[in-house]
């Protein structure tokens, strides 16, 4: 079978020769995925030099229709050998026809979203196309900073506090959930928290992250030892994506763009993204051991209680991240953030967590429902703090992404603080 | 029981090919434990088996059996201590001489080999009702060349010759791994068949994590010369082998943490 | 008839040359070329302590000694000091040029009308045979001499072989067999590998030592030259005697080199009849042993190849 795709306007079309049987249905499901993955979600299937259509190529065009209909994208075959416009009639599968080349419909943005005509924006990041959309311009968001332990001291009793971390929070920091505090004194970990949805990973040995959905009366709660929540609405929504196959954009790049485009000197923003690749460390132990006499900060004694990534991980999956950020060391943010090396002056934090890849859809979409499908299809894969490794010569560079979507907003200057 | 104690070799040292292979081990395997060693390639292991079994001198370390130091034996003596079975099933049997012949040569591991008759009736009778009990019907082949046997049969007398006298030690050295694995599982089975009757105190190598989850009572993991966790008692028990695996490469990042990322950390983390 | 008693004699003699290298090149698998010093070297320590008057008993004893000493010699240099087995075999064969030199004093030591192994059975033949000179053999005059000298060699051998053959029988000699087929395994079953190939060496030498011996009473003479091919005369030997009975057990495969080097000894008696020149015998031996080492392997193949065209066709 020879498979073929060209563009024609805003719609793809792949032109299919030979016979798609079980044999050749996986090529042609992997070609529309790395499709849906560029960004095109209009694709139809030319059908017209098809030999042969068997049962498991039928199914196969069902699960393509499936998954772009997911990404809020459209699918159709046309034009059709007649024999495949027979096939498919006589499965009652006609709805997958179409007569004729549908005109290319434009990205509709959602309501309440308009683009904004930024070109210094668009432009800021070499490779990567930036498009922002505005959805409550004064928006802000309120942060609260739970700043009870500070590495690497041991875990006193009032350092750990429980908080509940529903909709509409989001946030980061080291936590467990549990009965209470002894039960999570040996498990505590690295969380994010977003739309509902809270991972962590238990620093008990375990290998992948665990985590908690909102239903309709259970409130996620996480006991925390130190974390940055942010509550309010995000006011805007930052899609970016590659100019050309290959580029991608350094999270420091993102950090920027999220200042310039909420015209802010400190923001929080919420991202979905697909990674090009991840660097970050992860508590291996829980602080809650540290005694008075260990040194936790130092070398070597700093391998028992953290991990580091040691390569770039996670390429071609997807990620929510979580991270604050500030360009102003007097804001009181910036206590809790760290220096990013890449972009003096700046300071951030951020945590994410991993999942198998799995398309958004373009343009303006709803935080809540793409978070809440992300964690409804499947479970965390691995979970970091991001770090910057700036090491001369050996360093891994920083985390990097290929597109998403970023939510962002300024940062409420009146920081509460719970110690 | 084994006991090494800070044993470390290096290879070709002072070129640029020098490896070190063992940096420092100490382990102790109690009388009557069957202990799995597992690691990537190069990870030591079977240099470690090696270096017990006598094939090359220590440049450091002492190795005791059972409360007698054993680091400046030769190989050959220390194989009145220690039994062994090698991964090449061609390697632990001599291919030109008859079953019963390779049988007798193991009957006096040990012992002084004197000018009497290697075969004799009651060696013979014994030699056959013992090759009886392994099943595999070659006690009506006694005297058929051992080299005509498929490798698991070899494998099998191997591991038999091996435990014929009861070994104070035997060395596994992934001796399923080069077995179909249908005959690999035969004589896996054998193996822990034969380890508990005669409650020996066993050191097995092995490639296969399945292996090492089901067959020992401890799992001993090691990574570049070292002996980086050892599982035993519970902890063993709950053991599966993706948590190997988990566990792997837990260890393999934990390398990468040196004090150029350490540094990095301290300032970037939390 | 001298013909078929001189073939059978040097055949009987040589048959212990043949056994030595079939302890080092089949049991061991070492491929020892001391042989063709040690022979040379049992041949002139005999001749020496015979002219000197010593009991041809107790000089052959001597001789197989001596021989043995070579071989362990080799074995010491290859398993102590790391020297590549052939190399060790050269080194000692080269020395040995000059110590067989030394003992006899010049290149040639004839032994006339001294005392040998055969002059008891002679008396002893003389005696039964009413001090005629000849024998009668199916109506062949055999000279009794010659006779003694075959029922001598001919109850020598057979009592080696059968020592050798309870020998590799023993845990010793099955330790020894499994070293060269083995080493490895044979380590792990508590054997000092390097001994037992000192110690086979040794014996292999002490045979061929012993044969050298045997052979310079039967000759006459002892000389310096005598022992040049006499290694791959011993391959030969050992190669028709595998194609005659086996190589499956000891025994059978001790018999196939007695009988080969006899069934050797008269073909070459016959080709040296039939006008081949005694000059190009060595070379005839060496072709003999190239093609019985290579042939097998390309027959087979040859006949796989025919087979398997005729199956296709």
């Amino acid at each position: 079978m020879k498979i073929e795709s060209r563009s024609q306007g805003a719609v793809m079309v792949v032109e299919v020769n030979g016979r798609l049987d079980a044999a050749w249905a996986d090529l042609l499901l992997g070609t529309v995925r790395d499709l849906v993955r560029e960004g095109h979600d209009q694709v139809r299937l030319d059908a017209s030099c098809l030999e042969y259509l068997s049962s498991a190529g039928i199914r196969t065009l069902l699960k393509i229709r499936r998954e772009l209909e997911a990404v809020s994208g459209t699918f159709g075959i046309g034009p059709a050998a007649p024999f495949v416009q027979e096939t498919l009639r006589m499965s009652g599968l006609e709805v997958l026809l179409l007569d004729e080349i549908p005109p290319a419909v434009e990205a509709q943005p959602a309501a309440g979203g308009t683009p904004v005509a930024n070109e210094a924006a668009v432009a800021a990041a070499a490779g990567t196309r930036f498009e922002p959309h505005v959805l409550a311009a004064s928006a802000k968001i309120t942060v609260t900073a739970h700043a009870g332990w500070r590495p690497w001291q041991p875990l006193l009793d009032n350092h750990c506090i429980e908080i509940p971390l529903p909709r509409p929070r989001f946030g980061l920091g080291i936590g467990a959930a549990g009965r209470d505090d002894s039960d999570i004194r040996g498990r505590l970990g690295d969380f994010v928290a977003a739309a509902g949805s809270v991972a962590w990973l238990p620093s008990d040995g375990a290998d992948r992250p665990d985590y908690l959905e909102q239903n309709e009366r259970f409130l996620p709660r996480l006991h925390v030892i130190q974390a940055l929540v942010g509550e309010g609405d995000f006011s805007h929504l930052l899609r970016f994506s590659p100019a050309a196959k290959g580029d991608c954009v350094n999270l420091s790049d993102l950090y920027e763009q999220v200042l310039q485009t909420t015209r802010a000197d400190a923001a929080a923003m919420v991202c979905l993204v697909e990674v090009e690749g991840l660097v970050g460390a992860a508590l291996a132990r829980s602080p809650g051991w540290i005694k008075e006499s260990d040194q936790p900060g130092q070398f070597p004694e700093l391998r028992e209680w953290l991990s580091f990534c040691g390569e770039r991980v996670h390429p071609q999956s997807q990620a929510l991240l979580v991270a604050f950020l500030c360009r102003d060391s007097a804001h009181p943010l910036a206590a809790h953030l760290t220096p990013v090396p890449a972009r003096p002056g700046l300071l951030a934090h951020a945590h994410a967590v991993v999942f198998p890849f799995r398309p958004l859809p373009q343009g303006v979409v709803d935080l809540e429902t793409s978070v809440a499908a992300v964690f409804e299809d499947n479970t965390p894969l691995g979970l970091l703090h991001l770090i910057e490794d700036d090491r001369p010569l050996v360093g891994l560079g920083e985390s990097s992404f290929i597109r998403g979507a970023c939510w962002c907003a300024p940062v409420h200057p009146a920081l509460e603080i719970i110690t | 029981m084994l006991d090494l104690r800070q044993i470390r070799k290096t290879f070709f040292p002072d070129t640029p090919n020098e490896v070190q292979a063992l940096c420092g081990i100490d382990l102790l395997i109690p009388e009557g434990t069957f202990a799995a060693i597992i690691g990537t390639n190069g990870s030591g292991k079977s240099t470690l088996l090696n270096a017990v079994a006598g094939a090359f001198e220590l440049d450091q370390g002492g190795i005791h059996i059972d409360g007698r130091e054993i680091t400046t034996w030769p190989e050959y003596r220390r194989a009145g201590l220690i039994g062994r079975v090698f991964q090449n099933p061609f390697a632990g049997t001599a291919a030109d001489m008859t079953i019963a012949e390779n049988i007798a040569l193991a009957m006096r591991r040990g012992c002084r080999r004197g000018f009497g008759l290697a075969l004799h009736r009651t060696a013979r009778a014994e030699i056959a009702e013992r090759v009886r009990t392994l099943n595999l019907g070659l006690e009506n082949r006694l005297d058929n060349p051992i080299g005509t046997l498929s490798g698991g049969q070899r494998q099998a007398l191997t591991l038999l010759m091996a435990t014929w006298r009861r070994p104070r030690l035997l060395l596994l050295d992934e001796h399923t791994a080069a077995l179909d694995p249908k005959s690999a599982a035969q004589v896996a089975e054998l193996t822990l068949t034969l380890i508990r009757q005669e409650k020996l105190t066993a050191l097995m190598v092995t490639h296969s994590m399945q292996q090492a989850v089901q067959l020992p009572e401890r799992i001993i993991m090691m990574h570049k010369g070292r002996v980086v966790r050892q599982y035993e008692g519970q902890e063993k028990d709950r053991v599966r082998a993706p948590d190997l695996l988990a566990a792997f490469d837990q260890v393999r990042r934990r390398e990468q943490l040196d004090p150029a990322v350490a540094a990095l950390l301290a300032k970037q983390y939390g | 008839m001298t013909l078929v008693i001189g073939a059978l004699t040097i055949g009987l003699i040589l048959s212990l040359l043949s056994m030595g290298v079939w302890i080092s090149f089949r049991v061991l698998r070492y491929c020892d070329i001391t042989v063709d010093g040690s022979i040379t070297l049992g041949a002139s320590v005999v001749a020496i302590l015979l002219v000197k008057g010593w009991s041809p008993w107790t000089a052959t004893l001597v001789a197989t000694l001596a021989g043995a000493a070579a071989g362990l010699v080799t074995g010491i240099l290859h398993t102590r000091f790391k020297i590549q087995e052939l190399l060790a075999g050269i080194l000692v064969m080269t020395a040995l040029y000059s110590v067989n030199l030394r003992v006899m004093g010049r290149s040639n030591v004839p032994l006339l009308d001294v005392e040998t192994l055969a002059s008891p059975m002679a008396r002893l033949i003389t005696r039964c045979s009413s001090n005629s000179d000849t024998l009668g053999v199916c109506g062949w005059q055999v000279p009794v001499q010659d006779a003694a000298m075959l029922v001598t060699v001919l109850l020598v051998t057979v009592a080696v072989a059968l020592v050798i053959r309870w020998f590799l029988l023993t845990h010793i000699g099955t330790a020894l067999r499994a070293t060269g087929d083995n080493p490895q395994m044979v380590r792990a079953q508590g054997v000092n590998h390097r001994t037992m190939v000192v110690f086979g060496l040794a014996s292999a030498n002490g045979l061929v030592g012993m044969s050298g011996a045997l052979l310079a009473q039967y000759q006459g003479f002892a000389d310096v030259q005598m022992g040049i091919g006499m290694m791959v005369w011993g391959l030969a030997s050992i190669i028709i005697g595998e194609a005659l009975a086996g190589r499956t057990t000891p025994g059978l495969a001790l018999c196939g080199a007695i009988m080969g080097t006899i069934l050797f000894r008269l073909l070459v008696a016959i080709a040296l009849r039939w006008g081949l020149n005694p000059n190009d015998l060595k070379m005839v031996t060496a072709l003999f042993v190239f093609a019985a080492l290579v042939l097998p392997d390309s027959v087979k193949s040859a006949m796989h190849r025919f087979f398997k065209r005729q199956h296709h066709a």
